[in-house]
Protein backbone atom coordinates (compact mmCIF):
# COMPACT_ATOMS: atom_id res chain seq x y z
CA UNK A 1 0.00 0.00 0.00
CA UNK A 2 2.54 2.30 0.85
CA UNK A 3 4.55 1.49 -2.28
CA UNK A 4 1.40 2.16 -4.25
CA UNK A 5 0.63 5.56 -2.86
CA UNK A 6 4.54 6.16 -3.30
CA UNK A 7 4.11 5.34 -6.97
CA UNK A 8 1.40 7.83 -6.96
CA UNK A 9 3.21 10.99 -5.44
CA UNK A 10 6.05 9.74 -8.28
CA UNK A 11 3.48 9.85 -11.21
CA UNK A 12 2.02 13.55 -9.51
CA UNK A 13 5.55 15.03 -9.65
CA UNK A 14 5.77 13.44 -13.12
CA UNK A 15 3.01 14.95 -14.42
CA UNK A 16 3.65 18.31 -12.49
CA UNK A 17 7.34 18.23 -14.31
CA UNK A 18 5.95 17.56 -17.77
CA UNK A 19 3.22 20.66 -17.02
CA UNK A 20 6.13 22.70 -16.40
CA UNK A 21 8.03 21.68 -19.52
CA UNK A 22 5.37 22.32 -21.34
CA UNK A 23 4.94 25.81 -20.32
CA UNK A 24 8.63 26.27 -20.23
CA UNK A 25 9.35 25.51 -24.02
CA UNK A 26 7.67 28.13 -24.74
CA UNK A 27 10.05 30.44 -23.00
CA UNK A 28 12.75 28.87 -23.15
CA UNK A 29 14.89 28.24 -20.03
CA UNK A 30 13.81 31.03 -18.06
CA UNK A 31 17.06 32.78 -16.49
CA UNK A 32 17.95 31.92 -13.22
CA UNK A 33 18.48 33.89 -10.88
CA UNK A 34 20.41 33.46 -7.17
CA UNK A 35 23.91 33.86 -5.69
CA UNK A 36 25.55 31.08 -6.24
CA UNK A 37 24.54 30.22 -10.95
CA UNK A 38 27.19 27.75 -12.12
CA UNK A 39 27.40 27.54 -16.65
CA UNK A 40 27.83 23.94 -17.34
CA UNK A 41 28.38 24.00 -20.98
CA UNK A 42 28.11 20.70 -22.59
CA UNK A 43 28.50 18.50 -25.61
CA UNK A 44 24.84 17.29 -27.64
CA UNK A 45 24.72 15.03 -30.21
CA UNK A 46 21.66 13.39 -31.29
CA UNK A 47 22.42 11.31 -34.02
CA UNK A 48 18.50 10.68 -34.52
CA UNK A 49 17.84 13.86 -35.84
CA UNK A 50 19.38 13.71 -39.68
CA UNK A 51 22.40 15.59 -40.95
CA UNK A 52 22.92 16.30 -37.30
CA UNK A 53 25.76 18.29 -35.99
CA UNK A 54 27.61 18.23 -32.72
CA UNK A 55 26.77 21.27 -30.45
CA UNK A 56 27.52 22.94 -27.14
CA UNK A 57 24.42 23.48 -25.12
CA UNK A 58 24.65 25.80 -21.81
CA UNK A 59 22.27 24.56 -18.75
CA UNK A 60 22.67 27.39 -15.60
CA UNK A 61 22.78 25.43 -12.10
CA UNK A 62 21.66 27.11 -8.91
CA UNK A 63 24.63 25.15 -6.97
CA UNK A 64 22.19 25.93 -3.49
CA UNK A 65 19.73 23.61 -4.88
CA UNK A 66 22.15 20.58 -6.34
CA UNK A 67 24.61 18.13 -5.25
CA UNK A 68 28.50 18.78 -5.14
CA UNK A 69 29.70 16.56 -8.01
CA UNK A 70 29.04 16.93 -11.58
CA UNK A 71 27.33 14.08 -11.54
CA UNK A 72 24.32 15.27 -9.42
CA UNK A 73 24.42 18.39 -12.16
CA UNK A 74 23.90 16.40 -14.67
CA UNK A 75 21.23 14.39 -13.12
CA UNK A 76 19.75 17.54 -12.05
CA UNK A 77 19.57 18.80 -15.53
CA UNK A 78 18.40 15.70 -16.58
CA UNK A 79 15.57 15.67 -14.22
CA UNK A 80 14.47 19.16 -14.12
CA UNK A 81 15.51 20.79 -17.64
CA UNK A 82 16.49 18.66 -20.56
CA UNK A 83 15.31 15.00 -20.04
CA UNK A 84 17.27 14.20 -23.25
CA UNK A 85 20.47 14.81 -22.28
CA UNK A 86 22.44 11.34 -22.46
CA UNK A 87 24.98 10.07 -19.76
CA UNK A 88 26.05 6.82 -18.60
CA UNK A 89 25.90 6.73 -14.41
CA UNK A 90 25.66 3.92 -12.24
CA UNK A 91 26.87 3.11 -8.45
CA UNK A 92 27.61 7.44 -8.04
CA UNK A 93 30.51 7.08 -5.66
CA UNK A 94 33.48 5.90 -7.83
CA UNK A 95 33.80 2.16 -8.55
CA UNK A 96 31.58 1.59 -11.67
CA UNK A 97 33.71 3.78 -14.00
CA UNK A 98 30.19 4.23 -16.48
CA UNK A 99 30.18 7.68 -15.94
CA UNK A 100 34.11 8.86 -17.11
CA UNK A 101 34.07 11.91 -19.55
CA UNK A 102 35.62 15.04 -19.92
CA UNK A 103 35.06 17.92 -17.77
CA UNK A 104 36.88 20.85 -17.78
CA UNK A 105 39.48 19.19 -20.16
CA UNK A 106 40.36 16.30 -17.96
CA UNK A 107 38.93 12.72 -18.41
CA UNK A 108 37.86 11.51 -14.58
CA UNK A 109 34.29 10.61 -13.37
CA UNK A 110 31.29 12.45 -13.27
CA UNK A 111 30.65 11.42 -9.53
CA UNK A 112 33.52 11.71 -7.76
CA UNK A 113 34.78 15.26 -9.58
CA UNK A 114 33.91 18.68 -7.56
CA UNK A 115 32.07 20.92 -9.18
CA UNK A 116 34.40 23.98 -9.51
CA UNK A 117 32.48 26.90 -7.76
CA UNK A 118 33.78 29.66 -9.23
CA UNK A 119 30.59 30.53 -10.96
CA UNK A 120 32.13 33.40 -13.07
CA UNK A 121 33.61 30.53 -15.27
CA UNK A 122 31.46 27.96 -17.23
CA UNK A 123 32.50 24.14 -16.77
CA UNK A 124 32.64 22.34 -19.90
CA UNK A 125 31.72 18.72 -20.40
CA UNK A 126 32.40 16.32 -22.92
CA UNK A 127 32.34 13.01 -23.89
CA UNK A 128 35.53 10.74 -23.75
CA UNK A 129 38.31 12.71 -25.96
CA UNK A 130 38.56 10.39 -29.85
CA UNK A 131 36.31 7.93 -29.38
CA UNK A 132 32.55 7.52 -31.20
CA UNK A 133 29.86 9.11 -30.04
CA UNK A 134 26.78 7.33 -29.30
CA UNK A 135 24.79 10.19 -28.26
CA UNK A 136 25.65 13.30 -25.80
CA UNK A 137 28.41 12.40 -23.79
CA UNK A 138 27.95 8.27 -24.43
CA UNK A 139 31.20 7.47 -26.02
CA UNK A 140 30.97 3.75 -27.78
CA UNK A 141 33.51 1.40 -25.52
CA UNK A 142 33.23 -1.57 -28.15
CA UNK A 143 36.83 -1.68 -29.39
CA UNK A 144 38.05 -0.75 -25.88
CA UNK A 145 35.98 -3.94 -24.74
CA UNK A 146 37.18 -5.88 -27.32
CA UNK A 147 40.78 -5.49 -26.93
CA UNK A 148 40.45 -6.01 -23.13
CA UNK A 149 38.62 -9.61 -23.99
CA UNK A 150 42.34 -9.88 -26.76
CA UNK A 151 44.55 -9.98 -23.27
CA UNK A 152 42.76 -12.97 -22.20
CA UNK A 153 42.04 -11.70 -18.54
CA UNK A 154 41.75 -14.82 -16.80
CA UNK A 155 44.13 -17.47 -15.13
CA UNK A 156 45.08 -19.95 -17.05
CA UNK A 157 47.32 -23.11 -16.01
CA UNK A 158 49.66 -25.38 -17.49
CA UNK A 159 48.60 -28.34 -14.83
CA UNK A 160 45.06 -29.45 -14.53
CA UNK A 161 43.48 -28.38 -11.58
CA UNK A 162 39.85 -29.46 -9.68
CA UNK A 163 38.37 -26.51 -8.21
CA UNK A 164 37.55 -26.92 -4.66
CA UNK A 165 40.42 -29.29 -4.20
CA UNK A 166 42.76 -26.88 -2.96
CA UNK A 167 43.46 -23.34 -2.98
CA UNK A 168 45.78 -21.73 -5.61
CA UNK A 169 48.23 -20.80 -3.11
CA UNK A 170 49.71 -17.01 -3.57
CA UNK A 171 52.22 -15.56 -0.56
CA UNK A 172 51.87 -12.38 0.61
CA UNK A 173 54.56 -10.51 -1.06
CA UNK A 174 53.13 -12.14 -4.71
CA UNK A 175 49.49 -11.20 -3.70
CA UNK A 176 51.60 -7.11 -3.35
CA UNK A 177 52.62 -7.28 -6.91
CA UNK A 178 48.56 -7.21 -8.07
CA UNK A 179 48.01 -3.82 -5.53
CA UNK A 180 47.86 -0.85 -8.11
CA UNK A 181 47.03 -3.19 -10.75
CA UNK A 182 44.10 -4.83 -9.82
CA UNK A 183 41.83 -2.02 -8.38
CA UNK A 184 41.33 -0.55 -12.06
CA UNK A 185 37.48 -0.09 -12.96
CA UNK A 186 37.86 -0.01 -16.77
CA UNK A 187 36.56 3.20 -17.14
CA UNK A 188 38.89 4.44 -20.26
CA UNK A 189 39.99 8.04 -19.04
CA UNK A 190 43.28 6.67 -19.55
CA UNK A 191 43.67 5.24 -22.92
CA UNK A 192 41.16 7.81 -23.82
CA UNK A 193 44.05 10.54 -22.77
CA UNK A 194 46.66 8.75 -24.76
CA UNK A 195 47.56 10.80 -28.23
CA UNK A 196 49.37 7.32 -28.61
CA UNK A 197 45.70 5.75 -28.47
CA UNK A 198 43.95 8.46 -30.18
CA UNK A 199 46.18 7.79 -33.67
CA UNK A 200 46.64 4.34 -33.57
CA UNK A 201 43.90 2.57 -31.14
CA UNK A 202 43.62 -0.29 -34.04
CA UNK A 203 46.77 -1.64 -33.26
CA UNK A 204 48.15 0.02 -29.87
CA UNK A 205 46.16 -1.24 -26.93
CA UNK A 206 46.36 1.47 -24.49
CA UNK A 207 47.08 2.12 -21.60
CA UNK A 208 43.94 0.61 -19.17
CA UNK A 209 44.33 -2.63 -20.98
CA UNK A 210 48.48 -3.10 -21.08
CA UNK A 211 48.12 -2.76 -17.50
CA UNK A 212 45.27 -5.40 -16.99
CA UNK A 213 47.30 -7.62 -19.55
CA UNK A 214 50.43 -6.74 -17.07
CA UNK A 215 48.23 -7.68 -14.09
CA UNK A 216 47.72 -10.93 -15.46
CA UNK A 217 51.16 -11.82 -17.03
CA UNK A 218 52.37 -10.88 -13.15
CA UNK A 219 50.37 -13.16 -11.34
CA UNK A 220 52.14 -15.89 -9.98
CA UNK A 221 49.68 -18.08 -10.69
CA UNK A 222 49.30 -17.83 -13.74
CA UNK A 223 51.43 -20.14 -16.05
CA UNK A 224 51.36 -18.24 -19.59
CA UNK A 225 53.68 -15.10 -18.96
CA UNK A 226 55.82 -15.46 -22.07
CA UNK A 227 52.52 -16.17 -24.31
CA UNK A 228 50.72 -13.18 -23.28
CA UNK A 229 53.94 -11.15 -23.52
CA UNK A 230 54.88 -12.54 -26.94
CA UNK A 231 51.08 -11.75 -28.24
CA UNK A 232 52.10 -8.03 -27.47
CA UNK A 233 55.91 -8.21 -28.77
CA UNK A 234 54.43 -6.26 -32.03
CA UNK A 235 55.66 -2.70 -32.84
CA UNK A 236 52.35 -1.68 -31.43
CA UNK A 237 50.61 -3.51 -29.29
CA UNK A 238 52.83 -2.45 -26.10
CA UNK A 239 55.89 -0.27 -27.77
CA UNK A 240 53.86 2.20 -29.14
CA UNK A 241 53.67 3.97 -25.88
CA UNK A 242 55.58 7.16 -25.94
CA UNK A 243 55.82 7.61 -22.21
CA UNK A 244 53.33 10.51 -22.24
CA UNK A 245 52.20 9.71 -18.74
CA UNK A 246 48.92 11.47 -19.60
CA UNK A 247 47.61 7.84 -18.69
CA UNK A 248 49.23 8.45 -15.02
CA UNK A 249 47.74 12.03 -14.47
CA UNK A 250 44.43 11.49 -15.85
CA UNK A 251 44.02 8.29 -13.70
CA UNK A 252 40.76 8.97 -11.37
CA UNK A 253 41.86 5.95 -8.87
CA UNK A 254 44.99 7.43 -8.85
CA UNK A 255 46.55 4.18 -9.98
CA UNK A 256 50.03 4.19 -12.31
CA UNK A 257 49.05 2.77 -16.00
CA UNK A 258 52.81 3.91 -17.29
CA UNK A 259 54.74 1.92 -14.86
CA UNK A 260 52.72 -1.13 -15.84
CA UNK A 261 53.79 -0.43 -19.41
CA UNK A 262 57.07 0.56 -18.56
CA UNK A 263 57.09 -3.56 -16.62
CA UNK A 264 55.69 -4.98 -19.62
CA UNK A 265 58.76 -3.29 -22.04
CA UNK A 266 61.22 -4.29 -19.62
CA UNK A 267 60.21 -8.33 -19.60
CA UNK A 268 59.99 -8.01 -23.56
CA UNK A 269 62.55 -6.79 -23.88
CA UNK A 270 64.26 -9.12 -21.21
CA UNK A 271 65.82 -6.32 -18.82
CA UNK A 272 63.46 -7.99 -16.12
CA UNK A 273 61.62 -11.45 -15.75
CA UNK A 274 58.69 -12.91 -13.90
CA UNK A 275 59.60 -14.18 -10.66
CA UNK A 276 59.28 -18.25 -10.57
CA UNK A 277 56.08 -18.68 -8.26
CA UNK A 278 57.00 -19.41 -4.10
CA UNK A 279 56.42 -23.11 -3.94
CA UNK A 280 52.83 -23.82 -1.85
CA UNK A 281 53.74 -24.62 1.71
CA UNK A 282 50.09 -27.50 1.57
CA UNK B 1 3.93 -47.44 -17.43
CA UNK B 2 7.42 -49.37 -16.75
CA UNK B 3 9.31 -46.71 -19.11
CA UNK B 4 8.34 -43.94 -16.99
CA UNK B 5 9.16 -45.74 -13.88
CA UNK B 6 12.64 -46.87 -15.39
CA UNK B 7 13.09 -43.37 -16.27
CA UNK B 8 12.23 -42.30 -12.51
CA UNK B 9 14.62 -44.50 -11.51
CA UNK B 10 17.17 -43.42 -13.59
CA UNK B 11 16.14 -39.74 -12.62
CA UNK B 12 16.76 -40.43 -9.00
CA UNK B 13 20.21 -42.19 -9.26
CA UNK B 14 21.55 -39.22 -11.08
CA UNK B 15 20.34 -37.04 -8.11
CA UNK B 16 21.85 -38.87 -5.62
CA UNK B 17 25.55 -39.05 -7.57
CA UNK B 18 25.02 -35.39 -8.29
CA UNK B 19 24.51 -34.54 -4.53
CA UNK B 20 27.02 -36.84 -2.83
CA UNK B 21 29.70 -36.32 -5.38
CA UNK B 22 31.60 -32.90 -4.20
CA UNK B 23 29.75 -29.96 -5.57
CA UNK B 24 33.40 -28.30 -7.17
CA UNK B 25 35.07 -31.18 -8.75
CA UNK B 26 34.56 -29.50 -12.08
CA UNK B 27 37.91 -30.57 -14.16
CA UNK B 28 39.85 -27.69 -15.41
CA UNK B 29 41.00 -28.11 -18.47
CA UNK B 30 45.00 -27.06 -19.01
CA UNK B 31 44.77 -26.17 -22.54
CA UNK B 32 45.58 -22.80 -23.14
CA UNK B 33 43.35 -20.65 -25.71
CA UNK B 34 46.86 -18.48 -26.10
CA UNK B 35 48.21 -20.30 -28.62
CA UNK B 36 45.80 -18.62 -31.42
CA UNK B 37 48.43 -17.69 -33.62
CA UNK B 38 48.87 -14.17 -32.41
CA UNK B 39 52.76 -15.07 -31.15
CA UNK B 40 53.60 -15.35 -34.63
CA UNK B 41 53.39 -11.43 -35.19
CA UNK B 42 56.83 -9.93 -36.02
CA UNK B 43 58.98 -9.35 -32.97
CA UNK B 44 59.60 -5.64 -32.17
CA UNK B 45 61.76 -5.84 -28.97
CA UNK B 46 64.92 -6.56 -29.65
CA UNK B 47 64.66 -3.28 -32.30
CA UNK B 48 63.07 -1.44 -29.29
CA UNK B 49 65.83 -2.31 -26.95
CA UNK B 50 68.76 -1.84 -29.63
CA UNK B 51 67.15 2.00 -29.93
CA UNK B 52 67.35 2.59 -26.69
CA UNK B 53 70.98 1.39 -25.89
CA UNK B 54 71.94 3.51 -29.42
CA UNK B 55 70.20 6.82 -27.50
CA UNK B 56 71.83 5.89 -24.38
CA UNK B 57 75.35 5.19 -26.16
CA UNK B 58 74.86 8.54 -27.24
CA UNK B 59 74.72 10.37 -24.20
CA UNK B 60 78.36 10.71 -23.80
CA UNK B 61 79.32 10.78 -27.19
CA UNK B 62 77.57 14.02 -27.75
CA UNK B 63 79.84 16.23 -24.66
CA UNK B 64 82.59 14.15 -26.17
CA UNK B 65 82.02 15.89 -29.43
CA UNK B 66 82.63 19.17 -27.61
CA UNK B 67 86.38 18.23 -26.96
CA UNK B 68 87.48 15.82 -28.80
CA UNK B 69 87.32 17.28 -32.70
CA UNK B 70 88.17 15.18 -35.99
CA UNK B 71 87.24 12.99 -38.82
CA UNK B 72 86.58 9.75 -36.50
CA UNK B 73 84.66 12.47 -34.34
CA UNK B 74 83.06 13.43 -37.18
CA UNK B 75 81.69 9.88 -38.71
CA UNK B 76 80.65 8.49 -35.23
CA UNK B 77 78.46 11.41 -35.09
CA UNK B 78 77.21 11.18 -38.57
CA UNK B 79 76.03 7.63 -37.82
CA UNK B 80 75.07 7.72 -34.40
CA UNK B 81 72.88 10.83 -35.34
CA UNK B 82 71.60 9.35 -38.60
CA UNK B 83 70.42 6.15 -37.14
CA UNK B 84 68.92 7.79 -34.20
CA UNK B 85 67.18 10.35 -36.48
CA UNK B 86 65.66 7.95 -38.65
CA UNK B 87 63.95 6.14 -35.44
CA UNK B 88 62.57 9.35 -34.76
CA UNK B 89 61.01 10.58 -37.59
CA UNK B 90 59.68 7.00 -38.37
CA UNK B 91 58.22 7.02 -34.85
CA UNK B 92 56.65 10.14 -35.79
CA UNK B 93 55.77 9.18 -39.40
CA UNK B 94 54.00 5.87 -38.71
CA UNK B 95 51.77 8.03 -35.86
CA UNK B 96 50.76 10.41 -38.07
CA UNK B 97 50.92 9.68 -41.42
CA UNK B 98 47.98 7.13 -41.23
CA UNK B 99 46.17 4.99 -44.37
CA UNK B 100 43.21 5.91 -42.76
CA UNK B 101 43.87 9.71 -42.08
CA UNK B 102 45.61 10.67 -45.51
CA UNK B 103 44.85 8.04 -47.45
CA UNK B 104 46.61 4.38 -48.63
CA UNK B 105 48.67 6.58 -51.44
CA UNK B 106 49.71 9.09 -49.11
CA UNK B 107 50.96 6.85 -46.42
CA UNK B 108 53.09 4.79 -48.35
CA UNK B 109 54.49 7.73 -50.03
CA UNK B 110 55.38 9.57 -46.31
CA UNK B 111 56.96 6.04 -45.23
CA UNK B 112 58.82 5.72 -48.22
CA UNK B 113 60.16 9.71 -47.79
CA UNK B 114 61.41 8.58 -44.57
CA UNK B 115 63.73 6.36 -45.91
CA UNK B 116 64.38 8.93 -48.71
CA UNK B 117 65.16 11.90 -45.71
CA UNK B 118 67.63 9.48 -44.00
CA UNK B 119 69.53 8.56 -47.27
CA UNK B 120 69.52 12.30 -47.95
CA UNK B 121 70.96 13.49 -44.17
CA UNK B 122 73.74 10.37 -44.21
CA UNK B 123 74.60 11.92 -47.80
CA UNK B 124 74.56 15.18 -46.49
CA UNK B 125 76.58 14.93 -43.82
CA UNK B 126 79.30 12.32 -45.65
CA UNK B 127 79.89 15.10 -48.03
CA UNK B 128 79.99 17.83 -45.72
CA UNK B 129 83.06 15.47 -43.67
CA UNK B 130 84.56 14.68 -46.55
CA UNK B 131 84.63 18.09 -48.83
CA UNK B 132 84.31 20.74 -46.24
CA UNK B 133 85.39 20.95 -42.25
CA UNK B 134 83.25 18.40 -40.93
CA UNK B 135 80.98 18.45 -37.89
CA UNK B 136 82.59 19.41 -35.11
CA UNK B 137 84.97 21.92 -36.90
CA UNK B 138 81.89 23.30 -37.83
CA UNK B 139 80.03 23.89 -34.18
CA UNK B 140 84.02 25.26 -33.55
CA UNK B 141 83.17 28.16 -35.92
CA UNK B 142 79.66 28.37 -34.66
CA UNK B 143 81.18 28.86 -31.12
CA UNK B 144 84.04 30.63 -32.01
CA UNK B 145 81.86 33.85 -33.34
Amino acid sequence: MLARSALLVQSAELAANAARAASGAAAAQPKKTGNRIKTFEIYRFNPEAPGAKPTIQKFDVDLDQCGTMILDALIKIKNEVDPTLTFRRSCREGICGSCAMNIGGQNTLACICKIDSDTSKSTKIYPLPHMFVVKDLVPDMNLFYAQYASIQPWIQKKTPLTLGEKQMHQSVAERDRLDGLYECILCACCSTSCPSYWWNADKYLGPAVLMQAYRWVIDSRDDYATERLHRMHDSFSAFKCHTIMNCTKTCPKHLNPAKAIGEIKSLLTGFKSKPAAEPSAF
Amino acid sequence: MAASLRHMAHFHKALLVSRSAPRLSTIVRATSTLNDGASKVPDHSMHFKLERLWAVGMLPILPASYFIHGPVMDAVLTVALTLHIHWGIHGVVYDYARPYVIGEAAAKAAHVGVYIITGLLLAGLLHFNTNDVGITKAFELVFSL
